[in-house]
């Protein structure tokens, strides 16, 4: 801690901010890492936030309509150096998306841009919505 | 109606950056290193690019990073989950007087926000040669 010339509210206010923080970071852990899932008429899309992976850190798989996202890797710190903090997620994760329309098996495409993995699923023609025009 | 139309162009004249607080941002993870001659931090920035990255060491010798994360979504897809961290990040690191502040270097790479920052000369340890 350092000195500082503050109000009592200030000091208030950063006890709350500290303690929001405390449980911002918990709940972060709890569902690492953090995705969106979106769905449009023609597809679903993940997004996933991976800052700091390289493509060959991460795994996809899609196995009989469950997406598993794999992510492995190693914070390496710098030579000679001694860790002041860590908070960097080290540890592998898995998540699992269990995806219930059918899917164009064909189609999948994923990418990897600013530590952000999207993934694409283009739906199966049959599961697209159809208009039914009236004779 | 006329109070309203004149706080939009007061807002306009702000630039993103200095909107971003505490109250309205992400706090991103960071690991902290200290080599003999630097300090690192690795900051985890998803979603950012180089342009959206603000970072300014203050006369207290505080390090300010705000970013901003432009990613948004077309408004015709229908959100399912929603937990990536979009929009501001901030996080401010106090440096104490040992940095040189002429000598930081900043390098972002697939969301991942290197700084770099020298130790002055007298806080680096020495060498000292035994004669005789």
């Amino acid at each position: 801690m350092y000195w500082s010339f503050t109000t009592p509210f200030q000091e208030i206010e950063n006890i709350r901010r500290q303690m929001n923080e405390v449980f911002q970071q918990y709940n972060a852990q709890s569902q690492y890492p953090p995705i969106n899932i979106y769905e449009t008429e023609q597809a679903i899309e993940i997004l996933v936030e991976a800052p700091g992976y390289q493509r060959e850190d991460l795994d996809l798989q899609l196995d009989n309509g469950v997406l598993t996202i794999k992510g492995k890797r190693e914070v390496t710190p710098p030579e000679q150096a001694v860790i002041l903090r860590k908070e960097r997620a080290e540890k592998a994760f898995e998540k699992k998306v269990q995806l219930t329309t059918d899917l164009d098996m064909e189609s999948l495409s994923a990418e990897l841009q600013q530590g952000l993995l999207s993934i694409r699923l283009p739906k199966a023609a049959r599961a697209q919505a159809k208009q039914i025009a009236i004779q | 109606m006329n109070t309203i139309v004149k706080k939009e162009t007061e807002n306009k004249e702000v630039s993103t950056e200095t909107l971003i607080s505490p109250e309205n941002a992400h706090r991103p993870q960071t690991n902290i290193y200290h080599t003999p001659e630097t300090y690192i931090l690795e900051i985890e920035l998803p979603g950012v690019h180089n342009e959206g990255v603000d970072l300014e060491i203050t006369e207290k010798n505080i390090l300010v990073l705000k970013a901003r994360n432009a990613y948004t979504h077309d408004s015709d897809k229908k959100v399912l989950v929603s937990q990536v961290r979009t929009g501001n990040f901030y996080r401010a690191f106090e440096l104490g007087d040992q940095v040189d502040r002429e000598s930081v270097e900043a390098r972002l790479e697939a969301g991942l926000l290197t700084v770099t920052i020298a130790k002055q000369e007298k806080a680096r340890p020495k060498r000292i040669v035994v004669s005789g």
